[in-house]
């Protein structure tokens, strides 16, 4: 501790430093620009319960059969001279549900709860090309053509808690066109609670680093990224162009561990702890005729579910066991040791279903998308979407948004979780049905 | 005999004249290059990177407002930022060439879309960041008509032309654009763009006005632009990654 002193004297002197050599050029007051912008938006669903969900029969989780939720986008951002800013983002949600909810570690949440989503700062030097970066965020890397199915259906769908909750971290990225490169670090212990479970079994073991660059020459983007989280993860990912309809991409990783996040503990679901690949081809097609753009896409992940290791899930979470082989009321002493084993297996059946990487288990997948090619400016958006996870799982979503007026938007959607039998994720999802309503508006100042 | 020779010596006389008169017409219209510099600097209000204000209503009356930013050190990169309407308030499109890439509130990370689907009203996004003509199309033929100077123009593979062809009518006094008629590779019409207003702006005359008309739908676009400064984004800010935190 005594050694930070000089240290912070150092970088506040260089940020000093910086902006004063930014707005050199001009009086200060002139160069400074300021932009708010706020999103509110208000979302009520409906959503019919998966009765035969091995780990929530006849709903004993209590799940919500409608939820409203208040959501929060703050935008803010200080720029001097165009050389530096300084910006604010933030994203949160406050939820109210039908019933409690049955937290993760057994615990129930109370049927209101507040999550912030995100909470990124962030500072640029934008003569030299250098951000700095720290905050709650969440990083996605890959080919980031819109969109690629599995992100942006992993992201609109209700169930993406795990994934894709925003870890706590800090990072720099730096620009020279074409190339870009950034880092990402989490330190083991944050000093806020890290909601970021992508792998909870690692979780406390192992600091996160996450290194990306990629270049774009011409129509060609192409990149690699490395990370590290207990495991050692390399990915490369790459998008092209084909006249001015077609964009294909792709992008595969490996790793010396599963890429898919392990979601129950080791006895209820033992699996090769070896290496893995994932791969992803894709493409987007807009024709010269209609208002339309199409994407396919399909993913292959080694480190899938197998049907046998979800039979070997269930039979361990299904019922209340204790070591010995008891499974029913009689086989115990008491009704009180009875009450232990089955509130354990109830712990452990919540614990599955809170963790379940939604979307991610399948083996091989194929999803389709079909909207609106100009999505600039339309005053009524759609979207329909479908998704095959292998074997027997079927997501179909479709969804429209109205751009009434100036600042308002409406939006309307209904999906549908088909398990055409019972080896595969689907039917471990808490969802048949949903149904859909949104308004959001949007307030903006500058000066 | 003296006649047949009177009358081979007039038409000599008369050749001669109409090569003559050939040759001081093509003298008196410049070459193609040169007029489409001279083209080219109605949209060019610096030679280093520079902004404006792209304004577009449709024929609905929907209106909003860009920011366009172009590199001073690559022309074929721009950023452009939406100021209007609210509802767009954060969603920034980067141009690279022909390569599009469009971030906005909600998304993880900016996503990459076709030119085809890269439409601003009728207007695509090469009218808007595509200011000049030289160095993106070859000029087919140059021709006089009526006052004004035709051209054709064909686009230079891999140079991210907007429009295989173009059909480029220019005022023959002045050289500025009048009338653009943008076709695809078999001649089919796309988009005519009709240049309505010059002005002067710090000193230098620049295109602020113009008109875009889907020839499929038969529906126009209008465009002003305004608001010239030489105050660009730096170098830097012209990448995927930086469009998330550019403002």
């Amino acid at each position: 501790m005594r050694n930070s002193a000089p240290v912070r004297r150092a970088l506040s002197l260089a940020l000093l430093v910086a902006v004063g050599a930014a707005a050199r050029a001009e009086g200060f007051s002139e160069s400074v620009a300021q932009r708010l912008c706020l999103e509110v938006g208000e979302e009520s669903t409906v959503t019919g319960i998966r009765a035969d969900n091995p780990t929530n029969a006849d709903n004993w989780q209590g799940r919500d059969e409608w939820e409203a939720a208040m959501t929060a986008d703050l935008d803010w951002f200080l720029g001097i001279s165009n050389r530096a800013y300084f910006s604010f983002k933030g994203d949160m949600d406050w939820t109210q549900v039908s019933g409690e909810r049955w937290d993760w570690d057994g615990a129930t949440s109370g049927d209101r709860s507040f999550r912030a989503k995100e909470a990124l700062a962030s500072f640029s030097l934008n003569e030299w090309g250098i951000n700095a970066m720290a905050g709650k965020t969440m990083r996605r890397y890959g080919t980031a053509v819109m969109m690629p199915v599995t992100d942006f259906l992993s992201r609109d769908t209700a169930e993406n808690d795990s994934p894709n909750h925003g870890k706590w971290m800090a990072g720099v990225s730096l620009s020279r066109n074409p190339v870009t490169a950034e880092i990402w670090y989490a330190p083991i212990d944050s000093w806020v609670r890290d909601e970021y479970r992508y792998d909870s079994a690692r979780d406390g073991v192992d600091a996160m680093v996450l290194f990306d660059a990629s270049i774009l020459v011409d129509v060609h983007r192409a990149g690699i990224v490395y990370y590290h989280n207990g495991s050692n993860a390399l990915g490369a990912y790459y998008s092209g162009q084909l006249g001015e309809c077609v964009i294909p991409y792709a992008e595969c990783a490996v790793s010396d561990r599963p890429l898919l996040p392990s979601f129950a503990p080791e006895d209820h679901l033992s699996r090769d702890d070896g290496p893995s690949l994932d791969a992803l081809l894709g493409f987007s097609v807009s024709p010269r005729v209609g208002n339309v753009t199409a994407y396919v896409e399909y993913r292959y992940r080694s480190s899938g579910i197998t049907g046998k290791e979800w039979d070997s899930l269930e039979s361990a979470i299904v019922e209340p066991a204790l070591p010995g082989g008891y499974a029913s009321a009689g086989d115990y002493a008491s009704a009180d040791e009875y009450a232990v084993a089955f509130g354990a297996a109830r712990r452990a059946q919540g614990a599955v279903a809170s963790n379940l990487p939604y979307f991610y288990t399948a083996t091989h997948a194929i999803g389709v998308r079909a909207q609106n090619a100009s999505s600039i400016a339309d005053c009524v958006d759609y979207n329909l979407n479908a998704f095959y996870l292998a074997p027997d799982g079927l997501y179909l979503k479709a969804e429209s948004t109205l751009s009434a007026i100036d600042r308002l938007k409406l939006i309307a959607s209904a999906s549908a979780m088909i398990a055409l039998g019972d080896e595969g994720e689907m039917r471990w999802w808490n969802e048949t049905w949903q149904l859909s309503l949104a308004a959001r508006w949007t307030v903006s100042t500058s000066e | 005999m003296n006649a047949h020779v009177t009358l081979i010596k007039g038409a000599r006389a008369a050749l001669m004249a109409i090569v003559a008169a050939g040759a001081l017409h093509a003298q008196a219209l410049p070459d193609g290059k040169e007029i489409l510099a001279k083209v080219d600097a109605y949209r060019e209000y610096a030679k280093s990177g520079f902004a404006f204000d792209f304004t577009l209503t449709e024929a609905n009356g929907s209106r909003s407002v860009m920011r366009v930013s172009l590199d001073g050190d690559n022309r074929e990169i721009s950023l452009a930022k939406y100021l209007e309407p609210k509802k767009y308030a954060r969603r920034v499109v980067l141009t690279v060439k022909n390569a599009f890439f469009i971030y906005d509130r909600g998304m993880a990370a900016p996503v990459r879309i076709t030119p085809r689907e890269m439409m601003f009203g009728q207007a695509s996004a090469g009218d808007i960041t595509r200011i000049t003509f030289g160095g993106m199309y070859s000029v087919v033929s140059v021709e006089r008509k009526d006052g004004a100077i035709a051209l054709r123009l064909k686009a230079i593979p891999d140079k991210g032309a907007t429009y295989d062809l173009i059909d480029l009518r220019v005022d023959g006094a002045t050289f500025k654009p009048t009338l653009a008629e943008c076709k695809g590779s078999s001649g089919t019409a796309i988009k005519t763009i009709a240049y309505d207003s010059y002005e002067a702006v710090q000193g230098k005359e620049l295109l602020t006005a113009f008109r875009i008309t889907d020839c499929a739908t038969g529906k126009t676009s209008e465009v002003r632009l305004g608001n010239f400064s030489t105050a660009t984004l730096p170098h830097a800010s012209f990448t995927v990654e930086a469009m998330k935190y550019a403002q």
